[in-house]
């Protein structure tokens, strides 16, 4: 009996011992950057995803409210989420909007620091590499430049975090620039000139943003000769005629278009936050529509329909914007909608020409039985702004601008478009 | 003294001729003091005659009966004994505690312990009490009855949870959630154990008591037993109750001409609306007609529905000396207060042992259970939040989806035919096998493997005109399914020796546990068919995504426990404990938990020999190490995400690095816990008690340490940061009345706990970003301290602040003139922790009859609940909760801003400071009343009661705020908490 006690538990002693290596963790499901991106194909994911982070600006609310608001064009509406950002009003560094960005930005900024470092040991070819290399370097010089002229002289590195790091620097907007010139001059010497890539960034962009860094600088010759080479590079590019046509969602990828930030009308290859991808956004995919419509669905005979959008109502123009336009001036036809036509409960404009409403920068008052369908609203300039200060007085009607407008989205709430936004046209 | 007694016994056979009119005199003496006892309920068996025994343990008794007759004595805790008497003399009887209380075996870790050497704290809970409330989960039954478990259901729903932390919260990254054990075999939870076939739970809250389980030991353990067959006669227990749920208390909304006015108010406030002929400047033509016939909808009214809760359950025990069963069988089926929202269980639970001979022994003990469950995407904050004008059906009698013409899809949108459907199926298998030998006296080798193992799948699809949907593009159908294996093997090896005073129990054992789990997750949009749900993902269109994955972790350990006692009277606990968790970093994966306990068994001494008062007293001390690795599994390792890319319509694969760093030097979270205990008992234990007082100091915590962002990534699990958890603890338990009819009994607890940060990453600093504070407990409230709104008086001082009157005054901390997040915001007085928590039970019999209330107090938290802020200044878009006093120049409220048509409440300066309010309350968790059938004549039914059983019947709240709300929630809406009258029966067969 005893022998059998003995051996039962010597059998239990050896199974434990052999469990000793078991507590090594085993993980199919993770990547590891080691595993990743020492192949070629691997590596084109890392720079496939260095550009991912340039949606968290363009097309979303955080981008629109910190680059358009706060200054003498654009100021808050009635449903603007962050006065404090569009009025300078008690703006705190806790402000969502402005933590959001910078950690996109710089999560953007370590990846591309991590490529540029790494890419020796991807496996390219000679060609493949500096083309890579050459994209990693433009989005990298195209985020510190969000980062610099957003925040000034603030923390700079060229090299990927690895281990715990909790300090950060403050370096000279020089070293910033110096970067980004050195940077986007690889870039506008090694790109190709074409992609089939839409969205990929080729040879004239980087220089297009090139010029546009050297003008920043007040390097006018050099910007002046960087841009007449993306005109006269012979690059293939074509005005569009008219110039509200350009923001036409049939003309998204049109030929004027030098740099845009895609989004793909197959939304799960956008950027919403899921399971799947929980450091998404929470909105996902391109905004723009959302945010700077008027108050147009509670008016009479007015429904919320699809061509109008959604109204999120955040932003109105400043009366200053709107008479910066003169009044011949096509581009203010092409950028802001006045007249709303009623429309039904169902969708669509029920008698086009039936005007419900009109939100004017002209002194327009209205023409009492001009309107057969019923009587119109109007708010004109001095219903919207104070006379003699240009204040803002209504902050739910007023022009609205269009060019963000998605009237291709499937239901008229949907709050995802996959209108590309176009950075340099 | 048996001889006198049997003596006495013969010389009273002789006498009994002459017994008439006679009187029995006699005396009742506790054996371990040899005084005499008081208040011993003696009476003749089979009569109405009885007395009790004076203050020197006398007693007489008359009967007209002659001839031998029988007396019983009883007394709480002493059981009954029977006497036969046959004439006059004088009767000595003496009593012993019966299996006393004492002596009761109480579970500890990988063995048993009788109370009475018991030197950690432990509370032990037995069937009795977990039945006496009709619940799902065993642990909502026990609420409050054991000091220093906070346990709150977090809520209403038919499938909701149960929060419980032990002695508050220690970590901050790690998990604070106390590890179960059922029949041996870990578990993350013990929702799907079956009320009726658990025998007894355990709390090990100490150190002492919990360092034997090392690494998930520092949040405290709950130890299950389940019912095991006895030997004799096949028992049968049927069980039953059915009961109706309504929603307890529930914030209301304004109705149609509340939000009329409000939204008038908004316009006027911005000078659009100065009478009712300036309403069409404001509403839409359909709202003006509605208006006009005064048309609005109580949406909560049209959600919300009686629920039905029903559960049926038979247990059967039977065996020999050598084979012992017990099956049980049980459903439980409850129909939510909302329309989908439901759960039925079933489960079959069979417990074998068989002793095979004198040194060995097996069994298994095993649970199966399924469930089928349908959840309801919450209706509720939409139809709190939608503007009330509108219809529910137009001319044609069909479903309006955008009422009143507004913006937002009707709340009842997801009731209306194919539009929604969410649900779940689970089935998980917990069962355990053990060996049990005894090859030399005093030894005992047990080796037990359990498995715990579940597949679940939840399944959703959501039409586009449903509440999820609606500001999207087309249908989601959505399909879930997991898999789980988890494994347990314990191999314990426990030896006895009495030597003289001496006694020992040495326990060595190992352990070996592992989980590993895996998922499939795929969803589709804008399938052709919406009858379909989810079982036809293939026909969905567009947005196809399916992902995959995988966990797994195990931690090996071993262990040493001795049990030393010297004359029953000296204890000690020496524990030691050595864990290696696959979760933590190489190299920091193994620790060591120590433990030592130490117990006096004051009663036990002589001093306290001859006096009547203190039956039980002891003192115990304790002091140990225990763990948590808390952090997720591959915690450690830095790794890629997917993120989602397209050029063009392509679809290109991208990977970047986690926002969360993998940290090569994690190792494990520590916390070190005094504990002083004194259990006492006075008056042949009539009143009994337990006080604790503990103090915890955790330290390396496992803390998601914010890193700057400009690292690129934002967190990493890094062991810095203390905490300390300290307080007492109280239990009472006492026996009011106690005759031969009536008893009333009574139960109180009262746990205190103080949970502050000692230190974060850096000694002395705080860390706002997170919300952590030194000195405060982990969550606190963080914000402006609102003094009220800027009267029409104080227009000059607002201005100051740029502020006008009926805007949200706050106070400038610093006094500079200006309000700011840095200078100005401050952790509020009040913190969202109990000072105080405990319930008072009372339980009164009498004859058949038995009563029981039940009163839970939870006092002194502050709560952020979500209706006490729905408040749309604009109301363009929203309404507004009825408690929203909001301010008018005519309404000097300071609870309140003036509604504005021109600012939206996002963008309301210091909004979020009109929500904190005291959530202090006291219910009557539970009032029941239950009569049992007596001396039932039927062979068949041994024993029936039936009940009737009201829970959260009536709450108070300290806040008037609070009337319409249950404050249990703590702070959410959806689901709303219920009160519940339940009807049942309890048959034994």
């Amino acid at each position: 009996m005893k022998n059998i006690f003995i051996i039962i538990l010597s059998a239990f002693s050896l199974f434990f011992i052999s469990c000793e290596k078991q507590l090594d963790e085993y993980n199919p499901s993770g990547l590891t950057a080691e595993a990743v991106y020492t192949t070629p194909s691997g590596f084109d994911a890392l720079v496939n995803a260095a550009y991912g982070y340039q949606r968290w600006w363009y097309g979303k609310e955080e981008g629109y409210n910190i680059s358009e608001t706060g200054t003498d064009i654009w100021t808050s509406a009635a449903g603007d989420v962050w006065p404090d950002l569009s009025k300078y009003a008690n703006l705190q560094s806790t402000n969502t909007a402005l933590r959001d960005e910078w950690n996109a930005l710089y999560a953007g900024i370590n990846l591309c620091n991590a490529g540029i470092n790494r890419i020796q040991d991807a496996g390219y070819t000679v060609g493949l590499r500096k083309q890579r290399e050459a994209e990693l370097k433009f989005l990298r010089a195209f985020y510190y430049w969000h980062i610099v002229e957003t925040w000034g002289g603030v923390h700079f590195t060229t090299e990927e975090t690895k281990g715990i790091i909790s300090t950060a620097n403050k370096t000279p907007v020089e070293t910033f620039y110096n970067l980004i010139f050195e940077d986007l001059q690889f870039a506008s010497t090694n790109l190709a000139n074409t992609t089939t890539d839409y969205g990929r960034v080729t040879r004239p962009a980087a220089m297009a943003f090139l010029a546009r860094m050297y003008l920043t600088r007040g390097k006018n010759a050099e910007a002046n000769s960087m841009a007449n080479a993306v005109i006269n590079g012979g690059f293939g590019y074509v005005l569009q005629p008219k110039y509200g046509d350009l923001f036409l969602m049939a003309n998204n990828k049109s030929k004027e278009v030098l740099y845009a930030v895609n989004y793909a009308n197959n939304l799960t290859l956008n950027d919403i936050r899921s399971s799947t991808f929980p450091q998404g956004h929470s909105r996902g995919s391109n905004n723009g529509h959302l945010h700077f419509t008027m108050k147009y669905d509670d008016r009479p005979r007015m429904f919320r329909i699809t061509e109008y959008g959604r109204p999120f109502n955040r932003y109105m123009p400043t009366r200053a914007l709107l008479d910066l336009y003169g009044p011949a001036d096509a581009r203010y036809e092409g950028s802001f909608q006045e007249i709303y036509f009623s429309c039904t409960a169902t969708g669509g404009v029920s008698r086009p020409g039936d005007t419900a409403v009109i939100a004017t920068r002209t002194n327009y008052a209205g023409t009492p039985g001009g309107n057969p369908g019923g009587t119109y609203v109007v708010y004109n300039r001095n219903n919207i702004y104070d006379a003699a200060s240009g204040k803002v007085k209504n902050t739910l009607n007023y022009p609205t601008l269009t060019k963000h407008l998605d009237p291709t989205r499937l239901t008229f709430n949907e709050a995802q478009s996959e209108k590309d936004v176009l950075l340099s046209d | 003294m048996k001889k006198k007694f049997l003596l006495s016994i013969l010389l009273m056979t002789a006498f009994n001729l002459l017994a008439q009119n006679r009187q029995i005199n006699g005396m009742v003496i506790e054996q371990s003091t040899g005084l005499g006892m008081e208040f011993v309920a003696v009476s003749i068996k089979g009569t109405n005659l009885g007395t009790l025994t004076d203050e020197s343990g006398k007693f007489s008794i008359q009967t007209s009966q002659s001839g031998p007759v029988e007396l019983e004595f009883s007394f709480l805790g002493y059981g009954t004994k029977v006497v036969s008497v046959s004439g006059t003399e004088s009767v000595s009887v003496t009593l012993e505690k019966a299996a006393s209380i004492l002596n009761e075996v109480v579970v500890i870790g990988y063995g048993t312990v009788r109370k009475r050497d018991l030197t950690g704290s432990v509370v032990s809970i037995k069937n009795s009490e977990i039945k006496a409330i009709p619940a799902q989960n065993p642990l909502e039954s026990i609420q409050g009855k054991v000091a220093g478990a906070d346990i709150q259901r977090s809520n209403g729903s038919a499938s909701s949870g149960l929060s419980i932390t032990i002695r508050g919260n220690r970590s901050i990254g790690a998990g604070n959630g106390p590890l179960f054990i059922v029949d041996g075999v870990q578990t993350s939870n013990i929702d799907d154990i079956n009320p009726s076939s658990i025998e007894s739970i355990e709390f090990l809250k100490d150190a002492s008591a919990t360092a034997i389980y090392g690494w998930q030991g520092a949040n405290g353990i709950i130890i299950v037993t389940t019912k095991k067959g006895s030997a004799g006669k096949v028992k049968v227990s049927y069980s039953s109750y059915a009961g109706i749920s309504q929603v307890s208390r529930y914030p209301s909304v304004l109705d149609g001409p509340g939000y009329v006015a409000i939204k008038r108010e908004a316009n006027r406030t911005v000078g659009k609306w100065a009478s009712e002929a300036d309403d069409s400047k404001i509403f839409n033509g359909l709202e003006l007609d509605l208006i006009k016939r005064n048309q609005w909808l109580d949406y909560q009214k049209l959600l919300l529905s009686n629920g039905l809760q029903q559960n049926h359950n038979v247990g059967v025990s039977a065996g020999t000396d050598k084979t012992k069963m017990y099956f049980g069988l049980d459903y439980f089926g409850e129909k939510g207060i909302l329309k989908f929202d439901n759960i039925k269980r079933y489960s079959l639970r069979t417990n074998i042992d068989q002793t095979f001979n004198s040194w060995i022994k097996a069994g298994f003990q095993s649970q199966v259970t399924t469930r089928d469950e349908s959840y309801r995407r919450d209706p509720l904050n939409l139809a709190n939040k939608i503007i009330p004008l509108g219809e529910l059906y137009d001319a044609n009698g069909d479903f309006i989806l955008y009422p009143g013409g507004g913006n937002s899809i009707s709340p009842l949108a997801d009731e209306q035919p194919d539009q929604f459907s969410n649900k779940g199926k689970s089935t998980s298998l917990i069962a355990n096998v053990y060996l049990e030998l005894k090859p030399l006296s005093g030894l005992t080798f047990k080796t037990n493997f359990g498995a715990n193992i579940g597949n679940a799948r939840v399944g959703s699809f959501e039409a586009q005109n449903t509440i999820s949907r609606f500001t999207s593009t087309g249908s989601l159908a959505s399909y879930d399914a997991s898999n789980s294996r988890f494994i347990n093997w314990d191999n314990v090896a426990t030896y006895n020796k009495e030597l003289k005073d001496h006694s020992f129990t040495l326990t060595a054992l190992s352990s070996y546990v592992e989980s590993t789990a895996d998922n499939v997750f795929a969803k589709g949009e804008g399938q052709l068919l919406p009858g379909q749900l989810f079982y036809g993902l293939g026909n969905a269109p567009n947005n196809i995504s399916i992902n995959s994955g995988f966990t797994k972790w195990n931690v090996l350990s071993f262990a040493g426990r001795l049990n030393y006692s010297y004359k029953g009277k000296y204890l000690l606990t020496l524990t030691d404990r050595a864990d290696g968790a696959s979760r933590l970093a190489k190299g920091n994966k193994w620790a060591s938990f120590p433990s030592v306990a130490v117990a006096w068994r004051i009663s036990d001494e002589g001093f306290l020999a001859n006096q009547n008062l203190v039956s039980d007293l002891k003192l115990r001390l304790s002091y140990g190490v225990t763990g948590n690795s808390g952090i997720p599994p591959y915690g450690t390792q830095s790794s890629l995400s997917r993120v989602p890319l397209a050029f063009g319509e392509t679809s290109f694969l991208g990977f970047a690095f986690s926002p969360t760093i993998g940290n090569p030097g994690a190792g494990w979270e520590l916390s070190k816990t005094q504990n002083i205990g004194l259990d006492f008992g006075l008056w042949n234990n009539r009143l009994t008690a337990a006080i604790d007082v503990y103090d915890t100091r955790t330290s390396d915590l496992l803390l998601p340490r914010g890193l700057p962002a400009t690292t690129g990534v934002q967190t990493v699990y890094q062991n810095v940061g203390k905490t300390r958890n300290n307080g007492y603890e109280l239990s009472l338990s006492s026996t009011n009345v106690k005759t031969k009819s009536l008893t009333w009994t009574s139960t109180l607890t009262y746990s205190h706990n103080k949970e502050q940060i000692v230190s974060l990453v850096t000694e002395g600093v705080d860390d706002i970003g997170n919300g952590w504070f030194v000195g405060q407990p982990v969550s606190v409230f963080y914000d402006y301290e609102k003094l009220g709104i800027w009267q029409t008086s104080e227009a000059d001082e607002a201005v100051k602040f740029k502020q006008v009157p009926g805007d949200i005054k706050v106070r400038d901390l610093d006094g500079n003139g200006a309000i700011d997040a840095v200078h100005d915001r401050r952790v509020l007085g009040g913190v969202n922790r109990p000072k105080w928590y405990g319930g008072l039970n009372n339980n009164v019999s009498y004859k058949g009859f038995d009563l029981g209330v039940y009163v839970f107090v939870r006092w002194g938290q502050m709560i952020n609940p979500s209706f006490l802020s729905r408040y749309d200044r604009q109301s363009n878009l929203s309404n507004s909760g009825t408690i929203i006093n909001y301010w008018t120049p005519e309404n000097a409220s300071n609870d309140y801003p003036r509604p504005n048509a021109n600012v939206s409440g996002s963008s309301t300066l210091y909004f979020s400071t009109l929500g904190y309010v005291d959530g202090s309350y006291a219910r009557i968790r539970n009032l029941s009343l239950g009569y049992t059938f007596p001396n039932l004549k039927s062979n068949a039914v041994k024993n029936l009661r039936v009940y009737v059983n009201g829970t959260n019947l009536f709450t108070w709240t300290k806040s008037a705020k609070l009337k319409e709300y249950d404050p249990e929630r703590g702070g959410g809406e959806s689901s709303p908490m219920l009160k519940t009258v339940t009807f049942g029966i309890n048959l034994g067969l």
